[in-house]
């Protein structure tokens, strides 16, 4: 079959990130010819979502030391050299995989605490050679701006299930009956349950049994409803493709340790319905809200403050404490220490995308973010784009007169492109800029058997725990349920994302106040039944 | 829906349009060929279903569909509900083409009223579906109605899921509407309150409005519902005042006021002197409508003794009248005129004053608001309209710089609380022979007029009056003046027939036609009609003097 592949190309893309997808599906759409290749088995690289075995497997992929591939070897012409490329699995570091239930189904459903002694599967990094140092010795960056990835994270498209809503209009309205009443089934069902006393007790062999169920998100991803990503998605067709959810409610977290979880009031009908803020301050806060959706309308406002604090800003429209942490924290997602114009702009932001598909700002793609990457690629493909899993690159064939890249080297074939596209992971590393811009990424992903705060329809929730009173770091927490596809039922599945370099201890203060991996259910807390944590090297900041 | 588009078709697209009608058109055809002949078989229902499918306004299909269905009904019940649940699916698919169909609507109705059992539930839950797809869609909430009487949902889940739409988008105002319904079934107010729903109601209901009115100043919605909840319930019409009134000779006249217009079986059965069966007394109403306010009759009654009038309700104590000896005129009050504020409970009170505050605080946020100052009027209104008559009075100003489109709406308000003002202090200090004025107050409309029909003298000089209509009921009235104000049209004056004096100087009446009304007041002997373009006409004074010969003194500059 090797045989038959041509050979010349326009434009070579190697990985199947989010951006080298949108790269590939660019060029085929405007009649580039196309081939594009990922190493590995799955699509995504950074951006792949797995089943529970699927994410057993990545965890022992990126801390084994891969075989060293062999350069490769293939006739040069004159000035032309062998590069070899990185191992994008070189950005992981600190990945450790913990079970908080027994290996096997307790032989009784009694309630007695499991004896669940965490099995732990500690990986040290001796797994990526010398260059792990280069990624755990990355200084460690304070929290500057805490516009941390839930924005790089936050960008692109809704419709499907919106759209679908929409169209339901009569006819739809006959089918969705007996959906209805499966769902009173399933609450009746659910309810009669938690009367019977305790929840599920799960198991290690149950879960991963259950493991097709599972979408889990290496970096997961929220679109700006009204944002370019979404945009794009719609403008180019490939939101047929991809089927979103809004997410449904953004929380905050009010006071130190002792404090709780509320819900932002975004919208308008958030504020009208909320009792987390005074009559007074619906006033303020809708008030304030108006003005920033327009707000460079009224420049005469801003002048003396866009230099200054936003939260000097704030005060000067005579918002409360109260609500100054909602629009700094929860809506702006910007801290305390922000200037005014960043505020105002980033509020907006999160203003403009409200209402289009929800009541929140936010989508999630179903079935995980792994999905949008794959959405591109199969643009691409229909756009005659060639496709090649498993297809791993010994180096790349550069010509050193020129500085160009003429093609690379695979399995000992050689591909010549005109163009090729990379992205910083798999880019050799001496291509790098050597200054150190990157910054590492803190992350973890939690299976818990209950919602963080518990409502009587399932919820998709985000929440950013500020760096205030305890917190060291700003913490974008994601909380999706079964109804994303993402996990099976009785389950959730928590992300959390910071700026950092050691997702434990970085992330360790929000996880003592969201969840519990004790058994016993003297808290109301979730109860954590499976956890992954890792750093990754982030390269957006290049 | 709302704000679509209309897509332009091309030749293309209209060809093959054309062909489709034509093919409809063949179908209808066949249909109506099937309902002259009556054959209302199977095809019918088919032929009839895939044109409504297309187009689910066309009445004439409804009811050969109607007629179909009717002839074709098995006796068996079963299959006779199955019949009529394919109907439920084709009206679905129907209302897919457009959800505002009045026929697919109607016929839904027809067809629930035909099932042998209902399934109700079902169809609430379809209401649900669509008022989310068009939370506007009156048709639907028609529908919902309809489902709501034939079931057996309570009015407290109607409340509930009207509750779930306002917090959903708190400017539904058909939601908001249909709780304003609602409220009063749920919690219905004791017999004699003022209020809408009961106070515990009324108190977290007043709370939720308020919220939203925090939310969205600007949108209307709430501030309707607040209106409501906040004003004073219409209770039934109630007997105002009865009287006497004796004008010459033997001659006088009976009146009863009423709080609202009431046919004349309304008045009550009346005894005089104790004589039961005497000729009968003959009620008019002063504008000759079916329902007034004010219904008086002619009863002569000699002066040289005492005379008792009886006058019975049903289901109301007989209320008596002495007229004395040698007395122009006896008059009773019957019921207080109503005032706003005296009737309310500390609860209310505070509730209502706590609503004062918030919008107060409120102007203060949101300056320039119409709404809040609207509200702000309607609320002192009821809490004491008399105490705060100089800030109503204010509001009102600010109200008409600020919408001046609704300029005269707000002056109205202005001449109904000055007018109400004015009646209540006027009942205090009422004396035999009573005179009322509202002088230089800038009305509009002379409101509560039938609480002036047995008053001898009226002054509404220096007005805005251009209308005078409601003036019809100041039967008793000797002397009116109506000087300065913006008058051409003086009919309604016809029926005063007590009118010695009338005087309308500085007015616009340009006619003389318009002075002919006056020739039926057989007592009216002074007219001032002083700068009215009328005067400026040759030889009018010979002309007025002609037409209205009574005339004592005629002033005309």
């Amino acid at each position: 079959m090797d045989d038959d592949l041509p050979t010349q190309y326009e434009v070579i893309v190697v990985g199947t990130g989010l951006v080298e997808c949108v790269v590939a599906a660019a060029a085929a759409r405007v009649g580039k010819k196309v081939l594009h290749i990922d190493k590995n088995d799955y699509y995504g690289v950074q951006w792949a979502s797995f089943t529970l075995k699927g994410a057993q497997q990545w965890v022992d992929e990126v801390t084994t030391t891969p075989a060293p591939t062999p350069p490769g070897d293939c006739e040069l012409e004159e000035g032309e050299q062998l590069v070899g490329v990185a191992n994008p699995s070189e950005d992981y570091s600190g990945v450790r995989q913990t079970w908080h239930v027994p290996k096997e189904p307790l032989p009784s459903p009694s309630p007695e605490p499991a004896a669940a002694a965490p099995v732990e599967q500690v990986v040290k990094e001796e797994g990526s050679g010398g260059e792990s140092t280069q990624v755990t010795g990355t200084p460690d960056t304070p929290p500057a701006t805490p516009q941390d990835t839930a924005q790089d994270a936050v960008q692109a498209m809704p419709q499907d299930t919106a759209q679908d809503a929409v169209e339901a209009t009569a006819q739809g309205v006959a089918q969705e009956m007996p959906q209805a009443d499966q769902t009173q089934d399933s609450t009746t069902m659910k309810s009669e349950k938690e009367e019977s006393g305790g929840k599920k007790e799960w198991s290690q062999e149950e879960l991963l049994n259950l493991s097709r169920k599972f979408n889990l998100d290496l970096a997961p991803k929220l679109l700006y409803s009204q944002g370019p990503m979404v945009e794009l998605l719609i403008s180019s067709n490939i939101a047929r493709y991809v089927e979103f959810k809004c997410i449904s409610r953004v929380l905050t977290w009010l006071g130190g340790d002792e404090g709780n979880l509320l819900v932002v009031p975004c919208s308008r009908s958030d504020v009208f319905t909320t009792s987390a803020v005074t009559l007074v301050e619906k006033r303020l806060l809708m008030k304030f809200l108006e003005f920033c959706h327009q707000y460079d309308r009224h420049p005469e406002q801003l002048e003396e403050h866009l230099d200054k604090p936003f939260v000097d800003f704030l005060r000067s429209k005579k918002l409360t404490d109260n609500l100054i942490h909602f629009v700094t924290e929860a809506i702006g997602m910007v801290g305390e220490g922000a200037g005014c114009k960043e505020g105002l702009e980033r509020t907006r932001a999160f203003l403009t995308s409200l209402g289009r598909y929800g009541t929140t700002p936010f989508l999630f793609s179903m079935y995980g973010s792994g999905e949008l990457p794959q959405a591109f690629c199969r643009l691409c493909a229909v756009f005659e784009g060639i496709y090649i899993l498993r297809k791993p690159v010994s180096s790349l064939v550069v010509h050193s007169p020129s500085h160009t890249c003429r093609g690379l080297l695979s399995e000992g074939q050689r591909f010549t492109c005109n163009h090729l596209v990379m992205s910083a992971s798999h880019a050799p590393r001496d291509y790098l800029p050597r200054d150190g811009s990157t910054q590492g990424v803190s992350r973890a992903v939690f299976l818990t058997d209950r919602s963080i705060l518990p409502h009587e329809k399932e919820q998709l929730t985000l929440l950013r725990v500020p760096a205030k009173e305890g917190n060291p770091i700003p913490v974008t927490v994601l909380e999706v349920g079964p109804g994303t596809h993402v996990c099976p039922k009785d389950l959730y599945c928590v992300h959390m994302t910071c700026q950092g370099t050691d997702a434990e201890s970085d992330l360790r203060v929000v996880v003592e106040r969201l969840l519990t991996t004790e058994a016993d259910d003297t808290s109301s807390k979730p109860r954590i039944v499976w956890s992954l944590y890792f750093n990754q090297v982030d390269h957006s900041g290049m | 829906m709302h704000g679509r588009l209309k897509i332009k078709t091309t030749a293309e697209q209209a060809a093959e349009k054309k062909k489709e009608r034509e093919e409809k058109q063949k179908l209808y055809l066949a249909g109506l060929s099937k309902r002259a002949s009556g054959t209302y078989d199977e095809e019918c229902l088919k032929t009839t279903a895939q044109l409504l499918a297309a187009n689910p306004d066309a009445t004439t299909l409804w009811n050969i569909r109607r007629e179909a269905l009717l002839a074709g009904k098995s006796e068996d019940e079963e299959s006779w509900s199955e019949v009529l649940q394919g109907e439920l699916k084709m009206i679905v698919a129907c209302l897919g083409k457009n959800h505002k169909s009045y026929g697919a609507w109607h016929h839904r109705c027809w067809v629930m009223e035909n099932f042998p059992n209902p399934p109700w539930a079902a169809e609430v839950k379809l209401c649900d579906n669509y008022l989310k797809l068009d939370e506007r869609n009156f048709h639907c909430w028609d529908y919902r109605r309809f489902v709501v009487a034939g079931s057996k949902q309570q009015p407290e889940d109607e409340l509930k899921a009207s509750q779930q739409l306002i917090e959903h988008n708190l400017s539904n105002y058909s939601a908001w509407h249909y709780r304003s319904k609602l409220l009063p079934l749920v919690h219905p107010p004791p017999a004699t309150s003022p209020h809408p729903v009961a106070e515990q109601a009324l108190i977290k209901e007043l709370q939720m409005v308020v919220e939203a009115v925090f939310t969205d100043p600007s949108d209307q919605s709430p501030w309707f519902f607040l209106r409501w909840l906040v004003g004073r319930q219409e209770k039934g019409p109630r007997l105002l005042q009865v009287g006497y009134i004796h004008t010459q000779g033997e001659a006088g006249k009976l009146v009863c006021v009423f709080s609202q217009p009431v046919p004349q079986s309304a008045v009550p059965e009346t005894t005089v002197d104790g004589v039961n069966g005497g000729a009968p007394l003959c009620w008019w109403a002063p504008d000759k409508s079916v329902y007034s306010r004010v219904w008086a009759a002619d009863l002569s009654l000699p002066l040289d003794k005492e005379h008792s009038i009886n006058l019975s309700q049903t289901g109301q104590p007989t209320r008596s009248l002495m007229v004395g000896q040698g007395v122009a005129r006896a008059l009773e009050w019957v019921a207080n005129m109503e005032v706003c504020g005296e009737e309310l409970s500390d609860t209310t009170r505070s509730t209502l004053e706590e609503v004062k505050e918030n919008c107060t605080t409120l102007d203060e946020l949101d300056p320039d608001n119409k709404w809040v100052m609207l509200t702000l009027v309607h609320v002192l209104w009821a809490l004491d309209s008399r105490a705060h008559l100089p800030a109503i009075l204010h509001y009102l100003a600010q109200l008409q710089t600020l919408d001046p489109l609704r300029h005269n709406y707000y002056a109205d308000m202005k001449s109904k609380l000055v007018m109400e003002t004015a009646l209540r202090k006027h009942r205090v200090t009422e004396v035999d022979g009573d005179k009322f004025h509202v002088c230089g107050q800038d009305l509009t409309r002379v409101t509560h007029s039938h609480l002036l029909a047995t008053t001898d003298c009226v002054d509404l000089s220096n007005n805005s009056l251009s209308s005078i209509s409601s003036l019809c009921n100041l039967i008793a009235c000797k002397e009116l003046t109506l000087d300065q104000n913006e008058i051409q049209n003086l009919s309604p004056l016809s029926a005063l027939a007590a009118l010695q004096h009338l005087s309308v100087a500085n007015n616009k009446i340009a006619d003389i036609k318009q002075l002919s009304c006056l020739q039926s007041l057989t007592n009216l002997r002074h007219l001032n009609l002083k700068n009215n373009p009328v005067c400026e006409m040759e030889d009018s004074e010979t002309r007025i003097r002609e037409l209205l010969p009574g005339l004592q003194t005629l002033i005309l500059r």
